[in-house]
């Protein structure tokens, strides 16, 4: 009926009058554009949201990835770092007690009127049934045999091995160690041994010697060993028995053998009282 | 060439035990870590050499000690002869007997040092702590046996073929 021509003419005028219709058609009372329904936004409104909420979850997690792994690494930094920082105050705090305790050592050294040589425990027995500790000064560093090893708090033991920088110390609470002593107070002689469980006994304590439980016991200095007045324990135990004419007493050593760091080991140990001695 | 693995591997255990377990409160109830070191070497090397490595080891540990001389090495001695015996008369030679082995092990060392100390000491014994510190050493016996015993076998394992290793390329650098 139309040509194709025609119809092309046709549609041509009739798009170029709705689109001077368009364009000369007023706005809206308030000047907005005239409103055009909604039903194409309530369709595709999910939808793009939930795009939306997609990439910006996606993007979330790509920004957040690159922040944890950079906190992560900052973690690690600031873990080393505290690791680092604990552990220089760990040596920080050694070394003040470290310190503490030298000066005290230093200030007992004031308090005796022997050569006395400052020794680190460097091991211990390594039987319970046995007590000793080997210190790092031997021979080679002028220590010998049956030399007195002290602590501020009260003897330690003997030296009974030497091997040049090393010597074994045997302990006072050792069953094979023998101290003469007296009890402080009243003078009362008798033997201090190493006992079992950390004690050690006051043998050949007569009966009819005046002794208390929390009398205090110093060397006598009579074994030729131990100078006199060094303290040893005090008394922890007295059992009188019916028959017999001495008592048993047991000693509560004044030193923690366990806790043993540095000693001193008196290098002319013989007839020299100690200066606040009794 | 083992048995200086085994004098090194000796002196590394007494070491560890007189200088670091008297430092670790956890550690101080332990046994004698150079027992089950004698049980390995009777289990699993041969006789002669094991006998001279532990007189060695017992005589080196009386050193470290208070103990009297030869105590360490008559206990040590016990104990291999003992465990050799077991091998020998119940084919035990593998690592199910070890925490047994070393729990009898401990007891016995602990019983004759405990003997020598009472022949010599007027001291009675303080029976609830001799308990605590026996039962102590025996946990950690049953606990540390099996481990003891594959970590020297590894040790030697890897000697040997570090060894065998060592003559093969001295082997091919002479030819």
């Amino acid at each position: 009926m139309f040509s194709q021509k025609t119809l092309m003419i046709v549609g041509l005028i009739a798009l170029v009058a709705i689109s001077i219709t368009v364009l000369s058609l007023p706005n809206g009372p308030t000047g907005s554009a005239p409103e055009r329904g909604s039903g194409a936004m309530a369709v595709t409104g999910p939808f793009q949201r939930a795009v939306s909420a997609t990439i910006r979850f996606g993007k979330g997690i790509w920004r957040h990835y690159f922040a944890l792994v950079s906190a992560s690494m900052e973690n690690d930094r600031l873990m080393e770092a505290l690791a680092r920082e604990k552990e220089k105050n760990n040596r920080y705090r050694e070394a003040v007690l470290a310190n503490k305790r030298l000066r005290r050592l230093l200030a007992f050294k004031e308090t005796l009127a022997h050569r006395v040589l400052a020794a680190e425990v460097i091991g211990k027995d390594p039987s319970p049934w046995f007590k000793t500790i080997l210190i790092d000064k031997g021979s080679k560093d002028g220590v010998s045999n049956a030399m007195p090893v002290v602590v501020p708090e009260g003897i330690v033991g003997r030296v009974v091995d030497t091997a040049g920088h090393y010597a074994k110390v045997l302990l006072l609470v050792d069953q094979n160690s023998a101290v003469d002593a007296l009890v402080q107070r009243t003078r009362a002689r008798g033997i201090a041994r190493g006992g079992l469980g950390g004690k050690c006994l006051f043998d050949y304590a007569l009966r009819k010697d005046d002794i208390k439980v929390g009398d205090v016991v110093i060397s006598s200095g009579l074994d030729r060993v131990f100078p006199k007045g060094l303290r040893i324990g005090k008394v922890a135990e007295i059992v009188k028995r019916n028959a017999g004419i001495f008592q048993d007493v047991i000693i509560a050593p004044f030193v923690d053998f366990e806790k043993l760091e540095e000693v001193f080991v008196i290098l002319d140990p013989v007839h020299k009282p100690t200066k606040g001695g009794p | 060439m083992t048995f200086l693995l085994n004098m090194i591997i000796g002196l590394a255990l007494a070491v560890f035990q007189t200088a670091l377990v008297p430092r670790v409160p956890v550690l101080r109830g332990c046994y004698d870590l150079i027992l089950p070191f004698v049980i390995y070497q009777g289990i699993f090397r041969p006789f002669g050499q094991s006998v001279l490595l532990t007189c060695a080891l017992g005589f080196m540990m009386g050193e470290l000690s208070g103990a009297t001389v030869g105590l360490y090495v008559i206990t040590y001695l016990w104990v291999l002869i003992a465990v050799r015996w077991g091998v020998r008369f119940f084919h035990m030679g593998n690592y199910y007997l070890a925490p047994l082995l070393l729990v009898v092990a401990v007891l016995f060392e602990n019983a004759l040092f405990g003997l020598r100390v009472m022949l010599h000491s007027e001291a009675a014994f303080d029976a609830d702590r001799l308990g605590r510190m026996l039962a102590g050493q025996v946990g950690w016996a049953l606990i540390s046996a099996p481990l003891c015993m594959m970590l020297l076998n590894a040790l030697h394992h890897g000697w040997a073929a570090w060894i065998s290793h060592l003559s093969a390329e001295k082997g091919n650098g002479v030819s």
